[in-house]
């Protein structure tokens, strides 16, 4: 019977849970080289309850663990919950080592051709029957853009690490890997480690010859380094921020430059580098207007047209759209004083924003969104109005960019007051 | 000598930890997110996640993982996600003075963990430009506590590039300084020897800026000892004055910090020399290291500060890479005891190296956790 079955399947689990919670326990008490007594009490538990009958613990209880241990509480509940693994994937079916290359192309132009799930499982397939590490980290590698187009940053963040660990692999491949990485911490709003990895890359990218591979980790780099210093950049502005705007601006146009050149040699399908290259502009706009607050007002309205452009078909034009209404509402911020118009600005900015995030599961820009819609919501409460209530497609937004983002979780509470109370419900 | 009671400087808390009501309240807004999902109806998101309606509607207790689970499944996250939105910690606003007075004390205090979130917090709201090389500085001594050297010499030659604030001159000095003598005394497992040139160009930079701010008292007898280690050996002799004076300075340290700094450099300061030294120098080599690591032990089982656990972590695991250099081990001879205190020195400093005869059964354990841990970030 199905309701045995998923009964076994649960007990399995809570004795999984229960034998993995024992091994962190005695891990944490190494590491703090701690009694029992020392760490029930550190655990808020009797000594003698450390682990629930049931084997599966609250909530508590794994942060109190996590503290102790100097770990994410994800890692831990990573650990408690998920199956042994033997830490190697098997060959699927038949596939052989002489199946790498085909498999490697298959992921690459299923993720171009936006069926995101089947490029994720070739890139695990080509993975399996990769048969050197520089093949196991490109094969990581496609599966992490994958797992970063379809919204899912954890896992793309673990394959990218992963891959980074492999050993023996060429170093432009690991170079490679970092300026993944890199880009991928910006996105999640970890921009210290961003942005050291982005410079390294870069420093050690200089000594390797100019293949595709390096040239795209250039341009990688070059971009993550750009948008970790323009994200630094603050709305209240002084002079002494613009050696810092002029910095990222000379990387976007390195990273803009590099992609250029790989646009004209990638033939057929540029997709990818095309985006790079679009997207660029916009973000210029931004920093000339730092450089020079003459542009501002000319930046401003450039930046609107870009948002409004509805001329579909240019590659990379729904994300040029959204660095447009990134680098908008950061202008307006900076330079728009009318009040009103200001407010519709960032409307328009964030109404750009929830499209392309609700479209395209890029929880960056859903993000940035939520922070323009909090804004507009403490307004209205402070004006006495009530806040809507949110709609179904709003929530996930909230549950995404809460789940995907780390940065935005310093604001949890404050979300949570926002947009987890439950008006308007019904019964 | 043995210290009691608190330090004059403690790391003030830049975080409050999320407590029960938190995780409480936190998990009502997940709550009220999955209604949300399902259009509003309280009926349709207790039937998605088969949690019955009174729990949902009345949640007073801490949820367990199960039940965190099943919400989270419903609004598309993974359990580990969920339960990081539930447990993170909130970071007040602290204003510019604050944060250097925090990361003082965590660089103090030996904090990895502490510098870097102190880091990331500068990164993501700088109050001026210079804040972002200030906050790679900090990144380099959060890998410095982690005994990852070559992680720390990218940083700071990152953060040279980036610049600082004249006003953070002392603060830069005594980052600058802690990165400078770890790199030489305490992290044997690094095959650089010698200064690192980035490092000791931004001591040379802030050679002349006056301490007097940043200063306490355990942060004198921690500089003190270092000069003094620094001076150790000359031309493969031990020399007398130093190991009395690294003696006094135990002596005269009055709390677990003072006490964590002066004897930890004491002991790694004579491990490395131990390398060298002339036979007739060993036994009062060994006399000073055996010394100081009393001295640790006793403090920590009176008072189990953190510090002295690291402190003396790091230099149980200097010791076991010297006896290894030195061919001392027998691996027959590794008890519990050891295989724990080698665990613990493999997850205190990740990136350490151990030579095949320490790698006992738990070094291993830590080693495959450590890939599910992420703890390198």
């Amino acid at each position: 019977m199905l309701t045995d079955e998923i009964g076994g399947l649960e007990e399995a689990r809570e004795a999984l849970a229960r034998e993995r919670l024992e091994e962190l326990q005695a891990l944490a008490r190494t590491y703090r080289n701690w009694s029992v007594k020392e760490l029930a009490h550190a655990l808020g538990r009797q000594p003698g309850r450390l682990v629930p009958e049931s084997g599966m613990p609250k909530i508590d209880l794994v942060v109190g663990l996590a503290k102790a241990l100097d770990w994410p509480v994800e890692a831990v509940v990573d650990h408690l919950m998920k199956p042994a693994s033997a830490g190697k994937r098997t060959a699927f079916q038949h596939d052989t080592a002489a199946d790498y290359a085909r498999l490697y192309n298959e992921s690459l132009q299923k993720r171009l051709g936006r069926d995101y799930a089947e490029a994720i499982r070739l890139a695990v397939r080509a993975h399996a029957v990769a048969d050197t590490p520089t093949r196991r980290v490109a094969a990581l590698l496609i599966e992490t853009q994958a797992h970063e187009a379809i919204g899912s940053y954890s896992e793309a963040v673990r394959c990218v690490r992963e891959s980074t660990r492999i050993e023996g692999a060429a170093a432009e491949w690991r170079l490679y890997a970092d300026s993944c990485l890199a880009h991928l911490l910006f996105m999640q709003g970890n921009t210290t480690h961003a942005l050291g990895i982005a410079t390294s890359v870069l420093e050690y990218g200089e000594k390797l010859p100019a293949t595709i591979v390096t040239r795209t980790t250039r341009m990688l780099a070059h971009w993550s380094r750009a948008h970790v210093l323009r994200s630094a950049i603050p709305v209240d502005l002084n002079a002494a921020w613009r050696p810092l705007a002029s910095s990222a601006r000379d990387d976007f146009r390195a990273a803009q430059s590099i992609g250029a050149e790989l646009v004209a040699e990638a033939g057929q399908n540029p997709t990818y580098f095309a985006t790079f290259v679009a997207c660029v502009d916009p973000l210029l706009l931004e920093l000339d207007a730092i450089c020079d607050e003459s542009c501002a007002e000319d930046s401003v309205r450039r930046l609107l047209g870009m948002v409004r452009d509805d001329e579909h078909g240019q590659l990379g034009h729904g994300e040029r759209k959204a660095w447009s209404a990134v680098s908008l509402s950061c202008t307006v911020k900076r330079f728009t004083t009318d009040e009103m118009q200001r407010r519709g600005l960032l409307e328009i900015a964030s109404a750009a924003l929830r499209a392309h995030a609700v479209a395209t599961s890029n929880w960056y820009f859903a993000h940035k969104h939520l922070e323009l819609d909090a804004e507009r919501r403490r307004t209205l409460a402070g004006n006495g109005v009530a806040s809507r209530a949110l709609d179904a497609v709003e929530a996930k937004l909230v549950a995404g960019v809460l789940g995907q983002i780390p940065s935005s979780r310093d604001s949890a509470a404050e979300f949570m007051a926002l947009y987890g109370a439950r008006e308007g419900a019904r019964a | 000598m043995l210290p009691t009671g608190a330090d004059p400087v403690m790391p003030p808390s830049m975080l409050r930890p999320a407590s029960s009501e938190d995780l409480v309240s936190r998990t009502n807004g997940l709550i009220g997110l999955l209604v949300s999902v399902c259009d509003g109806s309280r009926f349709q998101a207790s039937k998605l996640v088969s949690i019955d309606r009174r729990t949902m509607d009345d949640l007073r207790s801490v949820p367990t993982l199960r039940m965190i689970d099943r919400i989270s499944s419903a609004l598309g996250l993974r359990l580990g996600e969920a339960a990081e939105v539930l447990a993170s910690a909130q970071t007040p606003r602290a204003t510019a003075a604050e944060t250097r007075q925090a990361i003082a004390a965590a660089d103090l205090a030996d904090d990895a963990v502490a510098l870097d979130r102190l880091a990331a917090a500068l990164q993501r709201g700088p109050q001026h430009p210079a804040d972002l090389g200030l906050a790679q500085l900090v990144r380099a001594r959060a890998a410095g506590a982690r005994g990852d050297m070559p992680a720390a010499t990218s940083a700071v030659s990152l953060a040279l590039e980036l610049g600082f604030a004249r006003s953070d001159g002392a603060l830069v000095r005594t980052l600058a300084e802690a990165l400078h003598y770890e790199g030489l005394l305490a992290t044997p497992w690094h095959a650089q020897r010698g200064a690192d040139p980035g490092i000791a160009r931004l001591l040379e930079i802030t050679r002349a800026v006056d301490l007097g701010r940043v200063h306490c008292e355990a942060g004198t007898i921690r500089r003190a000892a270092w000069q003094i280690a620094d001076g150790f050996t000359e031309g493969g002799a031990c020399r007398r004055t130093p190991i009395a004076q690294l003696e006094e300075l135990m002596e005269a340290s009055a709390t677990p910090t003072q006490l964590a700094w002066s004897a930890s450099i004491a002991a790694l300061a004579a491990l490395r020399a131990c390398i060298s030294a002339h036979e007739r120098d060993q036994n009062r080599l060994l006399a000073l290291i055996v010394r100081a690591e009393l001295a640790l032990d006793e403090a920590h089982a009176r008072d189990s500060h953190p510090l002295l656990l690291v402190r003396r972590t790091r230099v149980a695991l200097a010791e076991w890479l010297t006896r290894a250099a030195r061919g001392e081990i027998d691996e027959r001879t590794i008890d519990v005891s050891d295989e724990q205190e080698l665990s613990r020195a493999a997850m205190w400093f990740p990136t350490a190296q151990l030579p095949r005869s320490l790698r006992v059964a738990g070094t291993d354990k830590i080693q495959r956790l450590r890939g599910i841990s992420h703890v390198q970030a």
